[in-house]
């Protein structure tokens, strides 16, 4: 039976505009498996983003107790049925859940390899995020000033540490080098971001998310600012890498056809999962 | 060690940074460069004041005390002293040969034992000069005169022995070396001095033309107040002594106030010479009827002689420092006064405190053992005041670094929100982003400080030059030597007040960066990665 590498359970999250909260994910639920790609499909707003956020320790899920009513309803929200004032926390009517009452310390979250990222403390987080996961964003998010190899180095020096880089810097160098050359840009290490065009700054930035050889990689629409053809060429690459690797992966796309060659594929409705 | 890359990066790509640079290198260099100039004032205040005081005086003023050259000798048995000579100091009326009198500070002097223990025979300003001074490019100074060389050479020989020949027998009389702001002489702006030898103003306002230079034929009439032993003021004494020569100590109170005499002359001005003493009781010229019924004049019986007297008994040190000279004095003195004891004034008591620290403890009745420190401790004091107030406002102007700094690293931050996220997003902690900006603000303080120095150590070590220039170019004169005395701009670099300067305008730079570091580490990295 397989692992899974990151399990995503009954996760809220609400952001405040203003005076209006905007719930994004209401009690969204997945899991990856060790070395399999999943591809979240929504439209946009449906929380795609949010959620690769907070499976990266990029942000934190609202407390589950946040999502849940202090006492339990009189009436169904969904079919305006009378609840009864038994224990039972579903609607007798239309079966609709309701959460309320005292948060249970195991409730909702995201458990990296069987670690709650919300237990985790500010450092550890740090940690995960460099070392664990990868991050390959829609609008590459290069650092300008850098160089093409600095850039990806500097994703090693950031994840590893000053003591860790600088015991291990030869073989970062190395690895940033090989990596660079594995995306097909060896031939073009002291050019800067600007030098390049947008499909060549998105392969430095997935050299940049796989230089620590993290154990999962996390891509928010990495085709989506490039056109078909060299959006086909990144996924390609994408794939290839993870297949080389046995890396586990999670792209976040509003394209179907994106989708279709993971391993399986998630929809992102309303800010719930849909299997 | 992203922080260093960042760092190294932003320096050389961004134009901003350069102008936070930029606003400590000009801090810095204020600072530094009003520091060296107001210590460099200081310092050449205090060696001023210290050309005719010696490193320590051992004073009893007015009245005196008696064997001194006892004490004079004692003192330069040790080996800390390098030598030691008596003197007076008293206040008088100097009239000048332009008929103008002066209130003055005299000082009685043995020339040699003065020049030992003071800078006095260097201060001796009529003397034949090969180079001009820094200033005189038109060689305008008469000391460089080749015609003039056989006076100067001969009024340096009179102000080193206190004497001038007499004109008709040749005979080396007692003369004066007076302050050179006393006498009549125009300063230029160039720190040339001519004296005005052709001009006697009557007590009528009216003037009549002279034709005397003062070093070669002037005379003057001093006017002082004896004392006797008992303290008490007698008549007025006076006597004629002609100029042997003018000292400049650089120091404007000194010069426009101070004469020398020769010791001997003023002690017998002011009945401080021997003397012989009588039986008490008697009072001379006074008539009896003696036991014969006849009247007679009383003739005092003579019972000794009183020795000579003087004010102070100054002292050049050797190797030690003038504190620790002073209390080396005040042993000596000790055992001078109980072999002495009734006839001079008693020994300070020295106090020993915690820690090794000793203080002299003086009373009314003990003598005063001072450096030359303690000497000129009022005016020292103003002038370190006015130095730390200065410096105290210009390092308040100064801190317009620090909110430029941090007026240019907030926009940086702004500019720089999505590479914020970026780094939090490959796993940099807060403590890491605040670090860049940190080590930013650092990197350009270390640069600017480093800059400044530079600029300010330039600036200081040329700073006479420059302003040559600028009286020449924009003819802008600030430091008018006609009214600040110094001929040159005083200046001073210190490598310790270098090192405080510029670590300040390192920290300034750290200090500015500090709020935007923080601001940068406390953004949200989903809020940082989305900021448009």
């Amino acid at each position: 039976m397989a692992t899974p590498i990151i399990q995503v359970t009954n996760l809220y999250k609400t952001y405040r505009l203003g005076k209006v909260d905007v719930p994004v994910l209401r009690g969204a639920t997945l899991s990856v498996e060790e070395g399999e790609t999943v591809a979240i499909l929504g439209a946009s707003g449906s929380g795609k983003s949010t959620l690769l956020h907070l499976m990266g320790g990029l942000d934190r899920a609202d407390r589950p107790g946040q999502a849940r009513r202090r006492t339990k309803p009189e009436v169904c929200d969904a079919c305006g049925g009378t609840l009864t004032a038994s224990k039972d926390d579903k609607c007798p009517a239309c079966g609709t859940s309701y959460l309320y009452g005292p948060v249970p310390m195991d409730a909702g979250g995201v458990l990296f390899r069987g670690q709650v990222l919300s237990m985790m403390s500010a450092g550890a987080l740090d940690q995960y995020r460099g070392r664990s996961v990868g991050f390959v964003f829609q609008f590459y998010h290069l650092l300008p000033e850098l160089t093409v190899l600095q850039n990806v180095l500097a994703g090693a020096m950031a994840g590893l540490g000053p003591i860790a880089y600088l015991t291990s810097r030869r073989s970062a160098v190395a690895r940033a080098r090989e990596l660079l050359a594995r995306v097909g840009l060896g031939h073009r290490l002291s050019h800067r971001p600007s030098q390049l065009s947008g499909g060549e700054r998105q392969r430095v930035a997935i050299a940049r998310g796989l230089v620590n050889t993290p154990a999962l990689l996390l891509a928010d629409e990495p085709t989506g600012n490039l056109d078909r053809k060299t959006g086909g060429t990144i996924l390609d690459l994408l794939h290839e890498i993870r297949r080389e690797t046995r890396q586990s992966m999670v792209i976040v796309t509003h394209d179907e056809h994106t989708a279709q060659r993971a391993d399986r594929t998630i929809s992102l409705v309303d800010g719930r999962v849909q299997r | 060690m992203y922080q260093v890359l960042l760092t190294r990066r932003y320096l050389t790509s961004k134009v901003m940074p350069l102008l936070a640079s930029l606003a400590v290198v000009l801090c810095t260099a204020m600072v530094l460069i009003v520091w060296s100039v107001m210590g460099g004032f200081l310092v050449k205040l205090m060696n001023s004041g210290r050309v005719l005081v010696g490193d320590v005086a051992i004073t009893w003023p007015n009245t005196g005390f008696a064997h001194y050259d006892e004490l004079v000798t004692m003192l330069e048995k040790d080996p800390g002293v390098e030598a030691a000579t008596p003197m007076i100091e008293t206040y008088g009326l100097l009239s000048l040969p332009s008929g103008r009198t002066e209130y003055v500070v005299v000082k009685g002097v043995e020339p040699a034992g003065y020049g030992a223990v003071t800078g006095y025979q260097e201060s001796l300003w009529w003397r034949p000069l090969d180079a001009p001074m820094r200033k005189d490019r038109l060689r305008e100074d008469e000391r460089l005169d080749p015609g003039m060389h056989t006076i100067m050479e001969r009024a340096l020989a009179n102000g080193r022995t206190l004497t001038r020949p007499d004109p008709v027998t040749a005979k080396p009389l007692d003369a004066i070396v007076m302050g050179i702001e006393i006498g009549d002489n125009y300063r230029t702006s160039t720190g040339v001095y001519y004296p005005v030898r052709t001009r006697r103003i009557r007590s009528d306002g009216t003037s009549e033309f002279l034709s005397i230079r003062p070093i070669t034929e002037g005379v003057v009439k001093l006017n002082v107040l004896p004392m006797d032993s008992q303290g008490r003021v007698l008549e007025m004494a006076s006597t004629s002594l002609p100029i042997a020569n003018e000292f400049k100590t650089g120091m404007y109170e000194v010069d426009n106030r101070t004469v020398l005499v020769p010791l001997h002359t003023l002690q017998k001005l002011l009945r401080m010479d021997p003397a012989a003493k009588v039986a008490e009781g008697a009072v001379a010229g006074e008539t009896v009827i003696d036991e014969n019924g006849q009247e007679k004049f009383v003739i005092p019986k003579v019972e000794g002689t009183d020795p000579a007297r003087v004010t102070n008994v100054i002292v050049r040190g050797k190797g030690i420092s003038s504190d620790e000279l002073r209390f080396r004095c005040a042993a000596i003195y000790k055992q001078f006064a109980e072999k002495h004891a009734g006839r001079v004034p008693a020994a300070p008591y020295v106090e020993e405190r915690p820690g090794g620290q000793r203080e002299l403890i003086r009373d009314s009745g003990s003598i005063a053992i001072r450096t030359w420190e303690d000497l000129n401790a009022t005016f020292i004091s103003a002038v370190k005041k006015e130095t730390g107030l200065v410096l105290f406002i210009f390092s308040f102007v100064s801190l317009t670094a620090v909110f430029l700094v941090l007026a240019i690293f907030w926009s940086m931050v702004s500019e720089k929100t999505k590479d914020v996220g970026v780094l939090r997003s490959m796993g940099a902690s807060r403590t890491g982003v605040a670090a860049v900006w940190l080590s930013y603000g650092l990197a350009i303080g270390l640069v600017g400080s480093l800059l400044g120095g530079t600029l300010a150590y330039t600036i200081v070590t040329n700073i006479n030059p420059i302003h040559d220039w600028m009286g020449e170019a924009l003819g802008l004169q600030i430091w008018d030597p006609k009214i600040y005395y110094f001929t040159d701009i005083p200046s001073k670099v210190e490598l310790d007040k270098a090192i405080i300067v510029m670590s300040g305008g390192a920290l300034s730079s750290v200090v500015g960066a500090l709020i935007p570091a923080l601001r940068a580490a406390f953004l949200h990295p989903v809020k940082a990665l989305r900021f448009e």
